[in-house]
């Protein structure tokens, strides 16, 4: 499964679900279900989501068992 | 992506739409049932006009519910257009159907799983009905049950993609 960050680091940037929908082109639904983990998002859109939360994909996205190295 | 957006709601019109259709089907089958038997039942043994009152009812009242209906269609639709001028729809379409909604990557999947629902739907429905076109019934029935299918067709899509607007 395909764990991620996407709504601390949307919190820690003070965006709302469709702020950040906004700024990446999707429904706001579609950001509730890629935090939740149920919706696993495209390379394009994981690398639209890194950009605005100014992270790498692999800060932002991970797979479960994997540990999460934010110093990579 | 609000529930009470035109797309969303679009498989509900053509329920509506096809339920003044199956009202209205009884007036058609009635009048070519009347064509093509030589206008027979038309007047009784004394001469006097003798037409099925619910056909009457049914062909009247089908047309003033079918002008209605698409009176409001288009009312919706040029407000729909008007307030999402990036997204706008056209009022009759073949392949790219209103309620596709592939506003992006995760409503592109929801509308490919909700059409994989209704391909298994007709997959085991449609042999269903041939075994029912064996019987001798009348075709209104089949009519009838054909409009059933799309009414069950649009039910099982817009309770898919609701499930997701409101999630």
């Amino acid at each position: 499964m395909l764990r991620n960050r996407v709504k601390e680091l949307r919190a820690r940037h003070g965006f709302s679900q469709s702020e950040l929908a906004n700024y990446v082109g999707v429904a706001r639904q579609t950001i509730g279900f890629i935090e939740r983990g149920e919706f696993s998002p495209s390379i394009t859109l994981s690398l639209r989501l890194a950009k605005h939360l100014e992270v790498r994909v692999d800060q932002l996205f991970w797979l479960e068992g994997e540990d999460l190295d934010e110093e990579k | 992506m609000r529930k009470n957006d035109f797309r969303v709601k679009l498989p509900l019109w053509n329920i509506a739409l096809y339920t003044i259709l199956m009202f209205w089907a009884y007036s058609v089958v009635y009048s070519s049932d009347m064509l093509f038997t030589g206008f027979e039942g038309v007047f009784n043994e004394g001469g006097e006009f003798a037409l099925d009152p619910f056909a009457l009812l049914s062909f009247f009242g089908g047309l003033v519910l079918i002008i209605i209906f698409f009176f409001a269609y288009f009312i919706r639709l040029n407000r729909h257009n008007k307030n999402n001028p990036t997204s706008k729809m056209s009022a009759f379409t073949i392949f790219k159907l209103g309620e596709f909604i592939e506003f992006d990557e995760l409503f592109s999947q929801v509308t490919q799983t909700a059409t994989k629902k209704i391909y298994v739907f007709y997959s085991q429905i449609l042999p269903l009905l041939v075994l029912l076109m064996f019987f001798p019934f009348n075709r209104y029935l089949f009519i009838m049950v054909i409009f059933l299918l799309l009414i069950i067709q649009n039910l099982i899509y817009y309770r898919h993609i609701r499930s997701y607007i409101t999630n």
